[in-house]
């Protein structure tokens, strides 16, 4: 059953707008995303419900979705949506975030973006097969490293990829770099989590209030109940 | 104004051949440039997969060397270019976020960098009249496709193209470098991009596709810019194959290689050894075919102008030259020689005039 998160969505839906400038209740569900999506044939869901489901306030669960794992940023569904809505740019984002919070993603992305990066961050320059290696090791799958062992053989006999990795001048700042950003995304996941949960606490105390004022609402005369609900009503249609 | 030149990572080693002959033609084209000074990895895809700050630090990095050579800089991998281009406008026109990557950085970056693609730098600062003054091998008989993949189509308008569903500079250069260009629909179609490290069945189906679109628009080879794109659909081939239960055998050819081909370099020059599926024996067979129907053009041609010149010898004014010249020799002396001349004209004319119907 479809809960709809409130506060959640509200939460995420600013946070995107500021960061993507992207606004999810502009989606109106028309599904040109999924059919130009050249990945969604993977995914667990497909990228117009993803849509649906931010609008809903099913953050967590696009979270530890496979879709914005293997989303490949190829911006096809942003240049196809009918509301200029930058699809690509809110998977980027959410991937970002999970990333951010340690999320145990699936699929071997999360390996692979963190063995090149880590690999970019100690020589400065991509040591392709440093990168390749460690990355094979990193998935924990030796079939997929055998499946791959033989594309080694017309790159090497064609001289295309050194073995051994060199550090380019420039490598140090970028090792520094990769730390500094890596340590501050934490830290921002960190006080948006506590921000979300001042959010949700107070969102639970407002309910409660509410729910205080139904019940003496409920004992007090009927008259005034009668009275209350013709306010709200005039209210609603104002 | 020198143009800095940003190699990126995978033109060192795995994609040399692009490297190499992007070298060689911006040579060619007489175009000032010169390498950013220690630069580094753009970060690719997993940096702005990771974090937006991350990615765009390290882009930040390159600019701010570029800057020390000039204020553009072209690189010839999409995606590095695609990096700094989306780094490059973000920190150029927020100077709150520019204090905010200069935070990270070891020195400050101005914000002054304008960044551009092989295709999109020879199109706006060369111009294709100038591409096609300097062709010297005749590849009308090579049929290509231009494939953009996503990243020199999307987003249009930061990549400078009018269309993202229809990129042209592409094609435009090819045209220019005298290649027949095929018209295809799956110019800007994926081909699976780093998901085919971690994920090998997306890369497989949507490169399969592409070389299956490519072989129906009539094409022998795929034309790529970028290194990923040569590695999916050239170094994977095999794999695609076997996975698909196909029997591609197309050679992936850089912009860059055929532009250096069709200036007249080697394929030693453009390094054709590099690619995996051998490019040699196509583009040799194209640049032949070219070479024979050239000659046999030039074969029809001379004909033509023999025809054009027995035109202004007409057959019937050289047999009344010829009849005068018989009664002149029948009316005096000497006159013998003069009309075996004039039947001589007359038989030459007759003889062109017929070699001309034969054909």
């Amino acid at each position: 059953m479809i809960r709809y998160d409130a506060d959640q969505a509200a939460f995420y839906r600013e946070k995107l707008v500021k960061r993507v400038e992207a606004d999810v209740r502009d989606c109106y569900q028309c599904g040109n995303c999924s059919a130009g999506c050249p990945a969604a044939f993977t995914f667990d869901y497909t990228p117009n419900q993803v849509m649906r489901m931010l609008q809903v306030g099913l953050v967590d669960k696009v979270l530890d979705s496979s879709a914005i794992q293997l989303c490949i940023q190829c911006l096809t569904c942003t240049a196809r949506c009918p509301r200029n809505i930058d699809i690509a740019g809110i998977f980027e984002d959410l991937k970002t975030v999970a990333t951010a919070q340690e999320r145990d993603v699936p699929e071997h992305v999360k390996t692979f973006n963190r063995t090149f990066l880590s690999a970019v961050a100690k020589f400065g320059r991509l040591p392709e097969f440093y990168d390749m290696a460690t990355f094979y090791v990193g998935t924990l799958n030796p079939k997929m490293a055998l499946g791959n062992v033989g594309l080694m053989v017309p790159v090497l006999a064609r001289r295309k990829m050194p073995l051994i990795p060199r550090r380019a001048k420039g490598a140090d700042e970028v090792g520094r770099i990769y730390k500094k950003t890596m340590e501050k995304a934490k830290q921002r996941e960190k006080s948006e989590a506590r921000k979300l949960q001042q959010i949700r606490a107070a969102a639970a105390e407002a309910a409660a209030a509410a729910d205080a004022a139904r019940v003496a609402a409920s004992v007090a005369p009927a008259t005034a109940g009668h009275g209350s609900a013709a306010v709200s009503g005039s209210e609603v249609a104002g | 104004m020198t143009l800095a030149y940003y190699p990126g990572c995978a033109q060192q080693h795995s994609s040399e051949e692009l490297g190499h002959s992007t070298c060689k033609v911006l040579d060619a084209l007489g175009v000032d440039y010169k390498e950013v000074p220690d630069w580094t990895c753009c970060g690719s895809t997993p940096a702005h997969m990771m974090d937006h700050l991350l990615a765009q630090a390290l882009a930040a990095r390159n600019l701010r060397q570029a800057a020390l050579v000039g204020d553009e800089l072209m690189s010839p991998c999409p995606s590095c270019y695609q990096r700094e281009k989306n780094a490059a406008v973000e920190i150029n026109e927020s100077d709150e976020f520019r204090a905010e990557v200069n935070e990270i950085l070891d020195k400050p970056y101005g914000g002054k960098v304008t960044c551009y693609s092989l295709p999109e730098y020879l199109i706006n600062f060369v111009g294709e009249e100038k591409v096609a003054s300097l062709v010297k091998t005749d590849l009308s008989q090579l049929k290509v496709v231009p494939y953009y993949g996503c990243l020199l189509g999307r987003p249009s308008d930061m990549v400078g193209e009018e269309s993202a569903e229809q990129p042209m500079m592409m094609d435009l250069l090819l045209q220019a470098a005298g290649a027949d260009v095929k018209w295809w629909n799956y110019k800007t179609e994926c081909c699976g991009a780093s998901v085919g490290m971690p994920k090998e069945e997306i890369q497989r189906k949507l490169s399969g596709k592409v070389l299956e679109q490519a072989l129906a628009a009539g094409a022998d080879a795929v034309v790529v810019c970028c290194p990923l794109c040569h590695v999916n659909l050239d170094l994977k081939q095999a794999q695609i194959n076997k996975a698909l239960g196909t029997d591609y055998k197309m050679p992936i050819l850089y912009l860059s290689q055929v532009l250096g081909l069709a200036f007249g370099m080697s394929f030693d020059e453009v390094m054709l050894q590099k690619n995996i599926v051998d490019p040699r024996p196509l583009v040799k067979k194209a640049i032949a075919d070219a070479t024979a129907i050239k000659a046999e053009e030039e074969r029809k041609a001379a004909a033509k102008a023999a025809k054009a010149a027995a035109k202004a010898a007409e057959p019937g004014e050289a047999a009344k030259a010829a009849a005068k010249a018989a009664a002149d020799a029948a009316a005096g002396e000497g006159a013998p020689a003069k009309a075996d001349k004039a039947a001589e004209a007359a038989a030459t004319a007759t003889d062109s005039a017929d070699e001309e119907v034969a054909p």
